[in-house]
């Protein structure tokens, strides 16, 4: 944002907020900066962006007042069935803000107004429904205040970058496609720049969900056909996966002649292209686009036969990830035309190719352990504010209870900010507003003096502060400023209030252990030890024996394939925070190159397992048992070594035992196969060097990663310190 | 230095002395912890989060003795 903007929007800001305040008090409603916390929140760039979370802060408010009216009715006299309710609430709305980061905000609305209304008067429920009814109302006012101004002074609209945003993914996603071609034909080395383009990709899909929901939320067109919007968004996504699949595999293929076994392929990547190529011309509405022609990729029985097992498996693999490939760019490309209105829509849902098969389905809900941690953390937080408020009622009385919580809330969203960081720009922020508090607001006697405090007061918060700086600053100024339609001056009451910020934050950061060391460095050691778990047990489901999965053991499968898939990112994010200072002998490079090798190893891990739905009994898989098992035995105990040391493995000896194994069971392949390809189908034979190439490619990721976990200096990370 | 407890006052604003030794032992447990680190000494320490709470409270007791009575 260039500083003209910035002017343009802390003006716009500040006079909404001076605004809300003036309604406020000019009617006499319950509490004004209820309007102003609505302002201060919404104020973000775009119309777009401010309409869609205002009317997620409108919406939420409604269940988060229904909830306190309820909790209140059904515990008015008792004070632990209170306590359990109002956990139990938060628990569930907490749960669901981290786990639906679509409508995140609407639940985070829904626990926080729920916290404001049970406290709204502690004296008596006398004038709850009150309370409720002006949170409400407040709220809509400063909404509309806001979304007004944002739409008639100097408005920022959002229009038309939906087709530049999706424009600009269709671009990123060509490159990777090419980078995978070009690998493939032996035109560039493998994983050359893959990386870089993988996160440009990230960053653009990111950028995209953030323009769609802002478009949608500001244009009739956009929103009616957002179903489309969302679909191509699916389809980008599982397109991206899918190529990172097939790069993954790519490696194994610089021996082998592709051209020779796969004859078509020129003629399917030359379908490929020309997709490519189509879709941003017909997403910017240059071009109406042909429908895509069907590709092939047949492989020459000849030339395969000639291949060594493990190179046979090697194909299979990659011309499997290029068969989804090749779906997901057609559906990719009909979407586009169809959002051009290119292509007859249909009212049905049309199936989503996805990346691969996914195994083990089950009824009930798999919840993401460290969601479940999250929302523990914020109604553990709640309920321990809320007994040290009954119990010792220090400084700040209910606030322990209410925004303690509230705070709690913000800790779960971005658990790599640490709430120690906090501690010193809340209480700085909040002695700069003591001091306005004493010297300057007892001087005002009008509402134009008032007014324009707060418009100054807001317009430098804005101009200045960005993120959650400014929603510090804005904290600071609603509840130091306590502005009433009665302004009663009490120092003491402000002093104790600054005190108990300082506090709550303190507390705030204690209660953080509840989720596990703060420490960046011991976070990332968390997720691989939970991540090679997973990995270890879901090693540990594939013994080739056929056997009855209970519905307890297909939740467990889930459960640990969702873990499996979540890590990464999230190993990603803790990397990420880790400060470089404490350790200069762990690069972030070394970092990401771990990160790289654990998310290669998931999507080897995935294609194995999708490999084995097929195979459980297959009689080729029974006549190898032996071999099979001793692989599969050795890959499950490396992973059980590698969740209690990440550096269990030195890369050099597991790369002799790997490749002795390897040997031994290409000898055995070779003989049983010579043995059964008469009475093998040809699926069946796919099929067993699709598996194949599972077990070899979850070996070569393995050592990748042992590679990686080797120049990381982990005793440096595992020591203790002060956070 | 008499030993007896006084309120301290800035600006006309009085400050229980509790307070101000409190603070300035999570300050001097803070700069305790930061040289700890600096130092890697903290590795041989069980716990850090529990070390800091009981300097906290030992600089906050030592604080009153010499300087703060409370």
């Amino acid at each position: 944002m260039n500083k003209t903007t910035k002017l343009k929007e802390a003006i716009k800001t500040g006079l909404a907020f001076a605004l809300v305040f003036g309604i406020a008090m000019q009617f006499g409603w319950m509490n004004p900066y209820w309007a102003g916390w609505a302002v201060a929140v919404i104020a973000l760039p775009t119309a777009g962006e401010a309409i869609r979370k205002g009317t997620l802060r409108v919406l939420g408010t409604i269940p988060g007042c229904l909830a306190a009216l309820v909790i209140h009715a059904l515990a008015p006299q008792d004070r632990w069935i209170f306590l359990l309710l109002t956990c139990a609430w938060v628990f569930g709305t907490s749960y669901l803000m981290v786990s639906r980061p679509k409508t995140s905000y609407f639940w985070v609305m829904a626990c926080y107004v729920c916290l404001v209304i049970l406290l709204s008067d502690i004296d008596s429920s006398e004038n709850m429904f009150e309370s409720a009814v002006f949170r409400t109302v407040e709220t809509v006012m400063g909404v509309l205040v806001y979304t007004l101004i944002a739409v008639f002074v100097w408005p920022q609209t959002n229009l038309g970058a939906i087709k530049k945003s999706s424009a600009e993914l269709a671009a990123a996603l060509t490159d990777i496609y090419r980078a995978g071609r070009d690998t493939m034909l032996g035109q560039r080395a493998a994983e050359t720049a893959f990386q870089g383009l993988q996160g440009k990709v990230v960053q653009k899909l990111a950028q995209f969900a953030q323009v769609l929901q802002a478009e949608g939320s500001e244009s009739y067109e956009v929103n009616t056909v957002r179903q489309l919007w969302e679909r191509f968004q699916r389809l980008s996504t599982n397109l991206l996966e899918t190529a990172a699949r097939w790069q993954s595999g790519l490696a194994e293929l610089e021996r082998i002649d592709v051209r020779m076994v796969l004859p078509d392929l020129p003629a399917f990547f030359s379908e490929l292209d020309f997709r490519f190529a189509t879709l941003p011309e017909v997403l910017a509405g240059r071009s109406p686009g042909d429908p895509p022609r069907t590709a092939r990729l047949e492989v020459d029985s000849a030339a395969l036969q000639r291949l060594s097992s493990f190179d046979r498996a090697a194909i299979e693999v990659a011309r499997k990830e290029m068969e989804h490939l090749e779906a997901l760019t057609a559906a990719l490309l009909e979407c586009a035309r169809e959002l051009g209105g290119r292509a007859p829509g249909t009212s049905e849902t049309k199936p989503m190719p996805a990346p691969g098969v996914r195994d083990q389905a089950t009824r009930f809900p798999v919840p993401d352990w460290d969601h479940v941690r999250s929302a523990f953390f914020v109604a553990a937080t709640t309920g321990v504010g809320f007994l040290i408020w009954i119990l010792f009622d220090p400084p700040g009385h209910s606030g322990w209870f209410q925004l303690s919580g509230t705070i709690a809330l913000m800790v779960a969203l971005c658990p790599q900010v640490r709430a120690s960081r906090m501690i010193i720009p809340v209480a700085v922020t909040s002695l700069i507003c003591l001091a306005i508090y004493v010297w300057v607001m007892p001087q005002l006697s009008s509402f134009l003096g008032l007014g324009l405090l707060l418009f100054t007061c807001m317009f430098l918060n804005c101009y200045f502060m960005s993120g959650m700086g400014r929603f510090f600053v804005s904290m600071a100024i609603l509840n130091i400023l306590q502005i009433q339609n009665h302004q009663v001056y009490a120092f003491a009451a402000m002093a104790n209030a600054v005190l108990f910020l300082v506090m709550a934050f303190m507390f705030l950061y204690v209660m953080s252990y509840i989720l596990g060391s703060p420490r960046p460095e011991k976070a990332v050691l968390r997720l691989l030890d939970r991540f090679f778990r997973s990995a270890e047990f879901l090693m540990s489901r594939k013994a080739p024996e056929p056997e009855q999965v209970s519905g307890l053991d297909r939740w467990r499968i889930a459960f640990h394939q969702r873990q499996l898939r979540s890590l990464p990112a999230k190993l990603a994010a803790w990397g990420k925070a880790i400060d470089r200072k404490h350790f200069p002998e762990n690069t972030p490079e070394q970092a990401q190159v771990l990160v790289t090798s654990i998310q290669a190893l998931v999507y080897r891990l995935e294609q194995f397992l999708e490999a084995g739905v097929v195979l459980r009994a297959e009689p080729l898989s029974r006549e190898l048992r032996e071999g099979i098992m001793t692989w599969h035995v050795g890959l499950e105990a490396i992973f059980g070594r590698w969740a209690r040391n990440p550096e269990a493995e030195p890369v050099a000896a597991l790369r002799q035992r790997l490749k002795s194994g390897l040997i031994r069971l290409e000898a055995q392949i070779e003989e049983v196969v010579n043995q059964a390809e008469e009475d093998m189908t040809r699926e069946e034979g796919e099929n067993f060097f699709r598996l194949l190439g599972g077990y070899r490619g979850v070996s070569e990721a393995a050592l990748a990663y042992a590679g990686a976990a080797q120049v990381i200096n982990w005793s440096y990370w595992r020591e203790e310190r002060f956070s | 230095m008499n030993g007896i407890p006084s309120e301290f006052t800035v600006g006309g604003v009085y400050l229980p002395p509790l307070l101000v030794a409190g603070c300035l032992g999570v300050l001097l447990a803070y700069w305790t912890a930061h040289l700890l680190n600096r130092y890697r000494l903290s590795r041989h320490l069980f716990y850090p989060p529990l070390v800091f709470v009981a300097l906290a409270v030992l600089y906050t007791v030592a604080v009153g003795y010499v300087l703060v009575p409370f």
